[in-house]
């Protein structure tokens, strides 16, 4: 075990030029579990990245701001949203894991995630203020250059936003999840419960946005997980039901 | 680095290690023992404090973190109001609230409990039930099933708003139906199914159906509080590790990687030499002598087949070497400098093959000493075969024969305190063993000679214990802090992980049972078969016992009709094998939920073979008062069986009551309440299973107790009983001050110290009421009796002549039939100090020759998604015959937290291992144990009956929920929609396939 470096910048500018040293610490949950592994811990609370704001028919949500902020925000902010932090993790959790904290740790049987990708929320990242849609985001974050911190989401506000799961318990962790918003002119449909992130099921939007039928479009959705075997359940499994998740989403969406 | 930070309103300045997490220095650094180590990745929230008024868990949080904020522990909130002369705040509602409720059983969770409700009252002071169960998702709890903490939030709220609360000894109204016309009372409010909104009562004494007393009691029956309850919600130092000594070092255990091998070679000069470790043991430095973990009286019912640390392992996360460091960060990297060289051995991971042909032998140590039937060389470590009657002529007089395969998992006990202890050398050189421990007397006769010491020399101090439910009747890890001692001189605390409690800690035994019944068509059963195979894991403690208890329970429970009944047939067979898993162990049912899943899902598919309602086909079959247990004569845990009869049977009644509370009549079988309007993928349905259990072991088991009287007319009451949490003390004092005339708080209990407190063989077998219960009322008799005798000269001096039989003891003092009286602390002082001094005091023990069986029905009400296969359990109702009930609101949270546990076992709870035998679950995200959020309605029904074999008439109550959970919701499953399930837990993918019949 080697030296252990705690730092707090001030600054944006700060924090992203200490990158190199150690890991960005927003809530903790996550960071201080590793903390004999890691030369050192950047604390971003002086940064204060805790605005959620809506205007003009779009959220931002610093990365910051705690799941258990963003489950007592009022309408607009979708309800599925606000359920999805709720079965993100308890009370006590939830008041210290951050937006910025999920997007960076959450893995494929995240409700959060799950439904974060079907608002096609970007992520904006530092240095450079840049924008980089989450879906992207999340098959680099591995390989992520260690100089990019998070700094927020940003998501337009959807017609209708739909979640449903499927566990072991009501509030256990998916085996199988779905999340559907419908936008103006398309909708976004994700898929998780499985592996390392959830996914978007783009062929089955565009299936969507042609105006197939619906069993088409969850058949299309639930293809994603034709290899999805782990320990917790099959493929089969995880097919069938995903289709009937989706097919039920759209359907009370309206889509 | 120095952090600076406010706690309960003092400022602190403290120089810390940038990676201490906050749990750490609030303990370590600053004697905050209320905050509690549960897991180390924040899911089970025992550690949680207010940071800025908001719960937190701090074994999340790094120490820095808290830089300029306020923190709250549980040490700054109330303190107990009468302090001698000086004045203090008292508690506060909240806690005051959860003692009155009886919330608090363990209390290893309490105090953040009680935290997170004072920040969800500071900002929401009219709380829905909703809102209270969000307030506590996020800490787990073991014991309570969170029924009586949010009765108690919303107690407190309401204190707290000014409004009134019913007195806390109001009882639930009974179902309408079975109200007498003359009792109208509150409508029971039907609840939609699932979701969030369940009932909470107001009141929070359960339903009981009072049996005839001769006399009116005072304290036995009343919902007395908990006597460590006050301690508890002011988070007190009570726990194991709430402990400092000079010069403690700190242990952790290097364990295997491999489920099988041989230690070939083993270097720990590089970990000695790391500065500050203080010793690394390892097989080769402390004499080998096998023993048994399991926690039980002599001679052990089992094989001896552990060593502290042997040159082979069994299982991933089996013990290799011991390290004692000077803090735990030195420690876990002084395993890492350990160079062991491993010779892989084959694995035996599915324990159908362990019996195999030419399968690899896991025990070949030479000093394996056998124990009955056992083989090592078939992995058998025990093996039962029970004949009762003639079951092949039975089967041959049957119109039907119905057989069935069931398999019930591998779960774990998961008590919110992980396994703790620590060991030191006292000023007389003898080795004190303070340890979270159900058995302390068995663990200090079972270790002494694997430590070299008489058993004279060792003393066990068992402390408040967070949660044991079995997993803690094991000499598990005391050995591992012992010879740490023994080789430094020095104190040693050692606690397990949580990640360690799920791979090296005890489970319950997996096991896959076939079952044949003979039946004829009017539903007599004519024979019953159960065959199991019992997974035992490396180590064989608790082996023969618990798969014992797998028949000796739940096959005992139907012996036929007419004919049959008077000689039933009934068969059960088991061998428990040997495999590379962690060991199974005790774990509350011990043996007998994993007997009911099969025998009840068996009952159901037999009833529904055969068109017979499934309440009337199980009562017409089912053992009567007055009936000889059937397995009475063919087993007692590895003791001489000896016939015993039941003398107290509440099962009709049970099944009567649980019944009408659960509305049975109007939902079983029936379509049109399948069926949810607006629904049409959803079917709501209803099942029951009946149960019963033991009470003690008879013969075997065996309690003591002494009573002192004191100079103010007070008791001191020793007994070697070991309270979990569960109320243990509470009802011991409870019976003592019924038969001294005392109010329970004038019993002062000190428990399970053998050094100071009589012998007990301890917490399992539910048999503390009872037992221990018994040596209390004996012990307290005796002591009366001296009281009366003095009392008696004292009175006969002041007036007219009275003799000792004519005194009888209430209200703390003694009474002549003329209403003369002499307190109680006069009559200490006259003993004490005035005339003829004597110590008034009593000692007694009590063992039973019968185990009178508690009997229950379960009902269990569910809704599921057929196109999904997700199941949710949406009521849960238990109509319990345990006896007399001494404490309902402690007797009622043993059933609520039963109940918990055990639908954590029907639907979601298992413990898997991949290919290399690795546990799939290390932490409480993977093993998910049911939250307050995701709770169903709780209810329930005391039935009494009065036991003659205990002076207070009481049966055991602490096991019997465990059983019948999963099989009513199994049987609900299938109401509801025909799925036919075999094997628990119920998960999604088991029920679609179930429903579609599809194969994996």
């Amino acid at each position: 075990m080697g030296t252990f470096e705690y730092l707090r910048p001030k600054t944006i500018e700060e924090a992203v030029s200490l990158l190199e040293r150690g890991v960005p610490l927003a809530g903790g949950t996550r960071v201080s579990t590793a903390r004999r592994h890691i030369g050192a811990a950047i604390d971003l609370r002086d940064l204060d990245l805790t605005d959620l704001k809506i205007e003009k028919g779009a959220a931002s949500i610093e990365a910051g701001v705690s799941l258990q902020v963003i489950l007592e925000s009022e309408p607009p902010l979708p309800d599925a949203l606000r359920s999805a932090c709720r079965l993100e993790a308890g009370w006590n959790i939830r008041n210290a894991a951050t937006l910025g904290g999920t997007i960076m740790a959450g893995d494929g049987r995240s409700p959060l995630l799950t439904v974060l990708l079907a608002l096609d929320a970007d992520v904006t990242l530092e240095p450079a203020s840049r924008t980089i849609s989450l879906v992207d985001f999340l098959h680099q974050r591995n390989a992520a250059s260690i100089h990019d911190l998070i700094t927020g989401a940003h998501f337009e506000l959807p017609l209708t936003l739909e979640y449903e799961q499927v566990a072991r318990s009501p509030v256990d962790r998916p085996i199988v999840c779905a999340a559907a918003a419908r936008f103006t002119s398309s909708a976004r449909i994700a898929i998780g419960g499985f592996g390392e992130f959830p996914q978007r099921a783009v062929e089955a939007e565009k299936k969507a946005a042609a105006g197939e039928s619906l069993d088409s479009v969850a058949q299309a959705a639930a293809s994603l997980l034709e290899t999805a075997q782990d320990a917790w359940a099959s493929a089969e499994y995880r097919t069938a039901v995903a289709g009937v998740l989706v097919r039920r989403i759209l359907a009370n969406g309206g889509t | 680095m120095q952090i600076h930070f406010t706690l309960n309103g003092m400022p602190v300045e403290l120089d810390i290690e940038g990676r201490e997490t906050l749990l750490e220095v609030l303990r370590e650094r600053l004697g905050m023992f209320g905050v509690k180590h549960g897991c180390e990745s924040g899911e089970c929230g025992a550690c949680a404090v207010l940071i800025d008024g908001e719960p937190r868990n701090t074994c999340v949080m790094l120490a820095p973190q808290v830089e300029g904020r306020q923190v709250v522990t549980i040490e700054g909130l109330g303190e107990r109001p009468d302090p001698g002369w000086r004045r203090s705040r008292g508690l506060d509602r909240i806690q005051q609230a959860f003692i009155d409720t009886g919330a608090i059983q363990c209390g290893y969770c309490t105090p953040a409990m009680i935290l997170a409700a004072h920040a969800l009252l500071e900002k929401e002071p009219q709380p829905t039930e909703v809102q209270v169960r969000e307030a506590l998702s996020g800490v787990l709890c073991r014991c309570t099933g969170y029924l009586k903490p949010v009765q108690a939030v919303l107690r407190a709220a309401a204190i707290l708003r000014g409004d009134s609360v019913e007195p806390l000894e109001a009882p639930i109204p009974a179902p309408r139906e079975l109200r007498p016309p003359s009792e109208p009372g509150p409508e029971v409010e039907e609840t939609e199914p699932g979701g969030l909104d369940v009932l909470t009562r107001t009141s929070v004494m359960p339903r009981i159906l009072v049996t005839t007393q001769e006399s009116p009691l005072r304290a036995v029956g009343k919902p007395v509080p908990k006597v460590d309850a006050a301690k508890l919600a002011q988070g007190k130092p009570a726990f194991t590790l709430d402990f400092e000594m000079r010069g403690m070092l700190f242990a952790k255990v290097l364990r295997s990687p491999y489920a099988h091998a041989r230690i070939k070679r083993i270097d720990a000069s590089r970990a000695r030499a790391l500065p500050g470790v203080a010793a690394v043991l390892t097989w080769e430095d402390i004499p080998r002598v096998v023993f048994s973990t399991a926690g039980q009286s002599d001679p052990i019912p089992g094989p001896l087949d552990t060593f502290s640390l042997d040159n082979k392992v069994r299982y991933v996360g089996d013990r290799v070497a011991f390290v004692a460091a000077e803090s735990e960060a030195i420690a876990e990297e002084a395993l890492e400098f350990i160079e062991v060289e491993y010779e892989p051995l084959p694995a035996i991971l599915d324990y159908s093959h362990a019996m195999d042909e030419g399968a690899v032998q896991i025990h070949d140590e030479p000093e394996y000493v056998n124990f009955a039937d056992s083989d090592p060389t078939r992995n058998l470590a025990a093996e039962i075969r029970i004949d009762i009657g003639d079951v092949e002529k039975g089967f041959a007089e049957a119109d039907e024969i119905i057989e069935g395969e069931y398999e019930v998992p591998k779960v774990q006990q998961a008590h919110i305190e992980p396994h703790a202890v620590v060991t030191y050398w006292d000023e007389n050189d003898r080795l004190v063993i303070r340890t979270s421990t159900q058995v302390p007397f068995h663990v200090r006769r079972q270790l002494a000679p694997v430590l070299g010491l008489p058993i004279k020399r060792i003393r066990v101090i068992k402390p408040r214990i967070g949660g044991g439910f079995g997993g803690k009747q094991e000499v598990q890890i005391e050995d591992v802090a012992a010879h740490l001692t023994i080789a430094t001189g020095r104190p040693v605390r050692f606690e397990t992980t949580r990640a360690e409690e799920f791979q090296a800690s005890r489970s319950r035994h997996p096991m896959r049972i076939h079952m044949k019944t003979g039946v004829k068509r009017d539903g007599t059963i004519t024979a019953n078969e159960m065959y199991a195979l019992s997974d035992t894991g490396a180590y064989g403690c608790h082996a023969l016992t618990v798969t014992g208890n797998t028949g000796h329970k739940a096959m005992a429970l139907y012996v036929g009709d007419g004919e049959y009944r008077k000689s039933p047939n009934i068969r059960f067979y088991a061998d428990i094998v040997y495999t590379n898993r962690p060991s199974s162990g005790a774990y509350r049912g011990y043996g007998v939920p994993q007997g009911f899943w099969p025998v009840e899902r068996h009952m159901e598919r037999v009833a529904q073979a055969l068109n017979l309602e499934p309440l009337n086909f199980r009562l017409k079959n089912a053992l009567r008062e007055g009936e000889l247990h059937p397995f009475s004569t063919a087993w007692s845990e590895g003791r001489e069986p000896r016939p015993e009869t039941i003398s107290t049977c509440g099962l009709e009644d049970c099944v009567q009551q649980g019944k009408a509370a659960a509305g049975w009549d109007a939902k079983f079988g029936n379509r049109d309440w399948h069926q949810i309007p607006g629904a049409p993928h959803l079917r709501r349905g209803i099942g029951v299973a009946l149960v019963m259990q033991g009470t003690a072991i008879p013969y075997l088991d065996m309690g003591g107790a002494s009573i002192k009287l004191n100079d103010d007319g007070s008791f001191n009451l020793l007994v070697g009983a070991t309270d979990l949490g569960t109320g243990a003390d509470t009802v011991l004092a409870q019976q003592a001050a019924e038969v001294l005339g005392v109010p329970v708080d004038d019993i002062v209990v000190y428990s399970s110290d053998t050094d100071f407190t009589p012998f007990d063989k301890g917490a399992y077998a539910s048999s503390t009421t009872y037992i221990s219960g018994g040596a209390v009322v004996r012990a307290a008799r005796d002591v009366a009796q001296r009281i009366a005798i003095r009392a008696a000269r004292m009175l006969s001096e002041q007036g007219e002549a009275v003799s000792a039989e004519q005194i009888h003891l209430a209200d703390g003092c003694a009474w002549t039939p003329d209403g003369r009286t002499v307190t109680l602390g006069e009559v200490a002082l006259n003993a004490l100090h005035h005339e003829d001094q004597e110590q008034i005091m009593g000692v007694a023990s009590f063992m039973s020759p019968v185990a009178p069986p508690p009997f229950a029905a379960q009902f269990a009400e569910v809704t599921v998604d057929v196109e999904t296969g997700q199941l949710t359990v949406d009521k849960l109702v238990m109509a319990v015959d345990s006896g007399v009930i001494v404490n309902p609101l402690t007797a009622s949270g043993q059933i609520e937290g039963g109940m918990t546990q055990a639908l954590g076992y029907a639907v979601c709870e298992e413990m898997l291992y991949d290919e290399e035998g690795l546990a799939r679950e290390t932490n409480f995200s993977d093993y998910h144990i049911f939250a307050a959020h995701e709770m169903p309605e709780l209810q329930t029904i005391f039935v009494e009956t009065f036991e003659p074999s205990h002076p207070f008439g009481v049966k055991a109550v602490a096991e019997i929920p465990m059983d019948g959970v999963a099989p009513a919701v199994g049987n609900a499953v299938m109401d509801a929609c025909g799925a036919d399930l075999t094997e628990i837990p119920i998960t999604p993918e088991r029920l679609w396939r179930a429903l579609r019949g599809k194969q994996p």
